[in-house]
């Protein structure tokens, strides 16, 4: 972006090393002359962002990722799981899990909310990390086209926003990812994000003042601003899910298949509460 | 070879396309109100108003193989009354001359702009995507009904081969866009915390698409897209312009005061979100290739700075 980031993208660029250097080759981005993907991301940002987020990820929430064996090598996926912690964490918490703990890696490509690509700085920065506004035809087109591994969190902003209450509780998937994976043939990877609700727990959506900012919630954090706690994370990645049908079928032959996902990523939840030993440990 | 009508050839992509084409031995017979000093030996300008009587006795004479419509007034100063008669009146008189006289192929160029730089749009969009750029940008509309006129030729008359290119950005050293006309600028303003995607085309390759369009045995809706998409920051850094990023509010402000270009407000969505094209099905039913890299296309204006 400007010069006046110029300084932070120097001290970014110290931090990235022939381990960021070699994961990122082996995703095979296609790059053109100017280091940029069609989409817009990034191979300096991305690098500067992983250098940032490894900390994050083995240092600050000490991400343990299970099950990765189920997110396929190569071919399309689509990642489907539990939103919490207001800011979108859980998002990039699962990229550098597919990232830094996979082997090979593989790059996550986010359905983001518009609301976010919509906001100044924010949105070019999610472009140049390789994360997309969240259109059908996108994610359809990252599928079919590139064999990407897709994720969405089909909860939305309901699920980002959620407040303490509803604290791991799948608050019903929408269906659009599910007829997606039906018309591309995409198996659906479940996932769990434990930790999610206690890094960053909010009491209220703020609708009233989210209403008048345009905004789809606005977090009331016990600490103020939605920054998050250095809780322990847990991704518990699930068996993929495969559907049969063109993705043009009638709601009472898409919903039940829609509440297998819920239910296999609320048995996903379950389990990796079960095995956590406390918020911090 | 064969004999071919180009209106507007006075205009930047009028003269990309008689320069083109004659120079791959098309009779190029050009038309516009204009006269045109970059014209090549033996290419008559024929100088009145489509609209007008001497147009269709052009096309009576020559019997061309095929009429490319170009003759679109893009300014915005133009009063929007002037503008509709040109740009949409203008073009259904030309379609209805093509068809009444028996033109076998008739090609327009409208803009892969029509579709709109809209945050909730698909980030290649294709053909079938509703040109929507008037939501925001209201003085586009005689480009988008021209547009829509000449696509719905193709079902009212599938004898005739209609093709309607929508080009994205084309660079070069000759076009004059309102694009290249801001890059040519030193300073250029962006909007503050928005750098979106561009896509681009060198005007040699808008000429070699038109050859294709011409040549070979399609009609339909193509958008026509070149070697890749850089951000907007990129464009201004290879034309040689130093980016000034300002918050939104203070362009709108600012917009034809104090030496800043005169821009309708709803052309800074273009400086916000990316209006890109997937140009995969005009590459698959011509062979189109463009023949211009990335870097060379983004360095083919002229530099200021």
């Amino acid at each position: 972006m400007g010069t006046w980031t110029r300084p932070v993208r120097r001290a970014l660029d110290r931090m990235v090393d022939a381990e960021l250097r070699e994961r990122y080759a082996a995703l095979g981005v296609d790059l053109n002359a100017y280091g940029y993907d069609r989409w817009g991301a990034s191979r300096d940002d991305q690098l500067r962002s992983l250098a940032l987020l490894r900390w994050f990820h083995r240092t600050y929430f000490r991400v343990e990722a299970h099950g990765l064996e189920h997110v396929p090598d190569t071919g399309r996926a689509l990642l489907i799981g539990n939103h919490s912690g207001q800011l979108a964490y859980d998002g990039m918490l699962v990229g550098s899990a597919l990232f830094l703990d996979k082997d090979p890696p593989r790059m996550a490509r986010a359905m983001i909310e518009r609301f976010f690509i919509q906001t100044p700085i924010v949105g070019t920065m999610m472009t140049r990390m390789g994360q997309l506004t969240g259109i059908q035809e996108n994610a359809e087109r990252l599928l079919t086209e590139e064999e990407a591994a897709v994720l969405v969190f089909p909860e939305g902003a309901r699920g980002g926003g959620r407040v303490w209450a509803e604290r791991y509780r799948v608050l019903g998937f929408s269906q659009g990812f599910l007829r997606l994976a039906m018309r591309t043939g995409t198996p659906v990877v479940p996932f769990a994000f434990i930790g999610g609700e206690e890094m960053c727990p909010s009491f209220s959506r703020g609708e009233p003042l989210a209403k008048l900012l345009g905004m789809p919630y606005v977090p009331l954090v016990p600490w103020g601003l939605p920054l998050p706690a250095p809780v322990k994370v847990h991704i518990h990645f699930g068996a993929p899910m495969r559907f049969e049908g063109t993705g043009d079928e009638e709601d009472e032959a898409v919903l039940p298949e829609v509440r297998r996902v819920e239910h296999a990523v609320s048995e996903l939840i379950e389990l990796g509460l079960a095995r956590r030993r406390g918020v911090f440990g | 070879m064969s004999d071919v009508v180009i209106t507007g050839a006075s205009g930047s992509f009028g003269r990309v396309a008689t320069r083109w084409l004659a120079e791959q031995g098309h009779t190029v017979h050009a038309v516009d109100l204009h006269e045109h000093d970059g014209l090549r030996a033996g290419i008559s300008l024929h100088r009145f108003d489509v609209r007008k009587r001497g147009f269709e006795d052009l096309v009576r004479r020559v019997h061309p193989a095929a009429i490319i419509h170009l003759a679109m007034v893009r300014r915005f100063g133009r009063g929007a009354a002037e503008r509709h008669r040109i740009n949409f009146e203008g073009t259904a008189k030309v379609f209805e001359v093509g068809r009444r006289l028996h033109v076998p192929k008739m090609i327009f160029c409208s803009r892969a702009t029509v579709y709109g730089a809209l945050p909730d749009q698909p980030q290649f969009v294709s053909e079938e995507h509703p040109p929507s750029a008037a939501r925001t940008f209201p003085e586009m509309s005689d480009l988008v009904a021209a547009d829509l006129y000449v696509s719905q030729m193709l079902w009212r008359y599938p004898e005739v081969e209609t093709v309607l290119l929508r080009p994205v950005n084309v660079l070069g050293p000759t076009v004059q866009t309102l694009l290249n006309r801001y890059l040519g600028r030193s300073r250029v303003f962006t909007i503050l915390g928005f750098d979106p995607m561009q896509q681009v085309i060198h005007e040699d390759d808008l000429g070699l698409a038109f050859e294709h369009a011409l040549s070979a045995k399609v009609r339909g809706v193509f958008n026509v897209t070149g070697p890749g998409e850089v951000p907007l920051s990129v464009m201004i850094e290879e034309a040689g312009a130093s980016a000034v990023p300002l918050p939104e509010a203070l362009v709108t402000v600012l917009r034809g005061r104090l030496g800043f270009p005169h821009i309708p407000a709803g052309a800074v969505d273009y400086l916000k979100y990316p209006c890109t094209a997937d140009g995969s099905r005009f590459r698959e039913e011509t062979g189109f290739e463009p023949r211009h890299g990335l870097v060379e296309t983004l360095r083919a204006i002229p530099r200021h700075g």
